[in-house]
């Protein structure tokens, strides 16, 4: 019976937040200056969510996220792909030595590297641009284990028997190997999108355009903060968050499978 | 097969290898060999000192204090973290359908990004009207003091890592060989004996991956506390890797950012090697 009481206040905690933004977002500018603070507002200012939407820099900037993610998404789930492809199925020489300098990065935290990547970035002239936005996050060394993985588990004789038939390799890889492990191609290209879409440092570093802003940082630029209108502020916040929401707990059971099957290494 | 060259692989490798040379070792391998350097305003090097860019960062108050800091938070974060994660995980860890509702609760975080719960989070921490301390008939002044301003920001931390610690443990849980718990049953153990000495020991290599995970992720930290604080008040909550952010991009400074990436490059290595040898021990244990 205690286990269950703190089962249940243990998922009052970790539900308060979004339970808490969705009753802000209907405060009033004066609900939020109440002291004690307020659970729920005095009457829901449902404006809020008009001022939310209607701002001059909202799609702009999820258009910033939604495009960027999608892009490195695709971009990252085909560049693991391949090289997963090729460690798993073909041979070449160096192809241990190759795999070691691929894997060992999984060592290396990119948050340390920001200045010089910066640096690079900004040589190659992608400041302000998707692709630098983009750019440092194309490859991950736990998603090509995950991958490689995959492959490895499969039976070598379709593959030896379309090499025999003389398929090439991009026939045999999307029509084939594909297919067999689609789950964990989708589960790349899920935490792929996921990630690049709640990146916050280095796009924040990489761009100083408001144009080319995405929106885990344009919320703090649409001027809710400073002009004291929090109301529109937390409205837009829960806008993004409601798609998420459902995602996850859509989902929940493919995550929670992908990330044991993946992370077991 | 054995023998053949598969040149084509070289071409379908390429770009993995291109973007790790690029952005994994190239930027670490330039500031492992800066940091030994004196640079000039346009970064380039000018003349070997040795150590004493080490030195010079080493002995500064502000980075003593930022790492005093990381290892404070470090201390409280890591045991929350795990306590909380694996209470919830243990919570619900039988396949029954309350659990299954109660379990579907416990991912929520995972659809916040840190830079909106960050928001979120300096608003229920707010110094003026704080829901927190309506919940709680306190009377604190959030974020206005340095024991303040670092729980709030371990608060957001324990958030953000929740979801993805507690569905690790849960499969861990999960994966379990029902004739291992079967097994226990008809020896009679009891509900407590059960999870202690049967369930906890076959989860132990997740829980020591979800206690490194946590480590890892505090030494880096640095987002959460621009957002929160911006490493006030009176820079009395700077991390490690904060610090080394407004010393690189605010302060030019090149002896900090240098030495600073190739200590943090290094300090992670070792942690994550570590890793690695503890979990090979234990699987030829």
């Amino acid at each position: 019976m205690l286990k269950k009481l703190f089962a249940i206040a243990l998922a009052i905690i970790v539900v308060f937040p979004l339970f808490y933004t969705a009753s802000m977002s209907l405060f009033s500018p004066r609900d939020f200056n109440t002291s004690p603070a307020l659970f729920f507002p005095t009457s829901p200012l449902w404006q809020n969510y008009e001022k939310a939407v209607n701002h001059s820099s909202f799609l702009r900037y999820t258009f910033n996220s939604v495009f960027t993610a999608t892009l490195a998404a695709v971009m990252r789930t085909v560049i693991v792909t391949l090289s997963s492809y090729a460690f798993s199925f073909l041979s070449f020489k160096g192809k241990k030595a190759i795999l070691f300098f691929l894997l060992l990065s999984a060592f290396i935290p990119q948050d340390s590297l920001l200045y010089q990547n910066y640096v690079t970035v900004s040589r190659m002239n992608l400041i302000n641009t998707y692709l630098g936005i983009i750019i440092t996050g194309l490859f991950s060394a736990t998603q090509l284990i995950m991958l490689m993985t995959a492959m490895k588990s499969l039976s070598r004789d379709s593959y030896d028997a379309a090499r025999v038939d003389g398929a090439r390799d991009m026939t045999i890889l999307c029509s084939i190997i594909a297919p067999l492990t689609k789950s964990i191609i989708l589960t790349i290209m899920l935490q792929s999108f996921i990630s690049t879409f709640n990146s916050y440092l280095w796009p924040l570093l990489v761009t100083n355009e408001n144009a080319m802003r995405t929106i885990q940082i344009g919320v703090s630029l649409m001027g809710y903060q400073e002009s004291g209108r929090l109301g529109p502020l937390f409205a837009t916040l829960f806008i993004i968050l409601v798609p998420f929401v459902i995602l996850v707990i859509t989902t929940r059971k493919f995550i929670i499978k992908a990330l044991a099957d993946g992370l077991s290494y | 097969m054995k023998g053949k060259n598969d040149r084509r692989a070289y071409l379908y490798v390429l770009p993995a290898v291109i973007l790790v040379a690029l952005f994994y070792y190239y930027p670490f391998l330039k500031s492992f060999v800066s940091s030994f350097f004196l640079q000039n305003q346009r970064g380039e090097l000018t003349s070997f000192v040795f150590l004493d860019n080490y030195k010079a960062t080493l002995t500064n108050e502000y980075f003593i204090a930022s790492v005093k800091n990381t290892l404070t938070m470090m201390l409280f974060f890591v045991p929350a973290n795990t306590i909380l994660t694996l209470a919830a995980a243990s919570f619900v860890r039988r396949e029954k359908r309350v659990n299954e509702i109660i379990g579907s609760l416990y991912i929520i975080p995972m659809a916040f990004s840190m830079s909106l719960l960050a928001l979120i989070f300096k608003q229920i921490f707010s110094p003026t009207n704080s829901i927190i301390n309506r919940i709680f008939h306190l009377d604190i002044v959030w974020l206005n003091d340095r024991t303040s301003a670092l729980f709030a920001i371990i608060a957001l931390c324990v958030f953000l890592d929740f979801a993805l610690d507690y569905i690790l443990l849960l499969s861990a849980f999960r994966k379990i060989e029902r004739n291992i718990i079967e097994a226990s049953l008809i020896d009679g153990a009891n509900e407590v004996q059960r999870y202690f000495l049967i369930e906890l020991p076959q989860i132990l290599p997740t829980l020591i991956m979800t206690i490194f995970l946590a480590v890892k992720d505090i030494l880096l930290i640095s987002a959460p506390i621009m957002l929160m604080t911006e490493g006030g008040p009176y820079r009395s909550t700077e991390s490690v890797m904060f610090y080394y952010y407004i010393e690189a991009f605010k302060g030019s400074n090149r002896a900090a950012e240098s030495t600073i990436s190739s200590i943090m490059v290094l300090f992670s290595a070792l942690l994550l090697a570590l890793y690695s040898i503890i979990q090979r021990r234990r699987r030829h244990a």
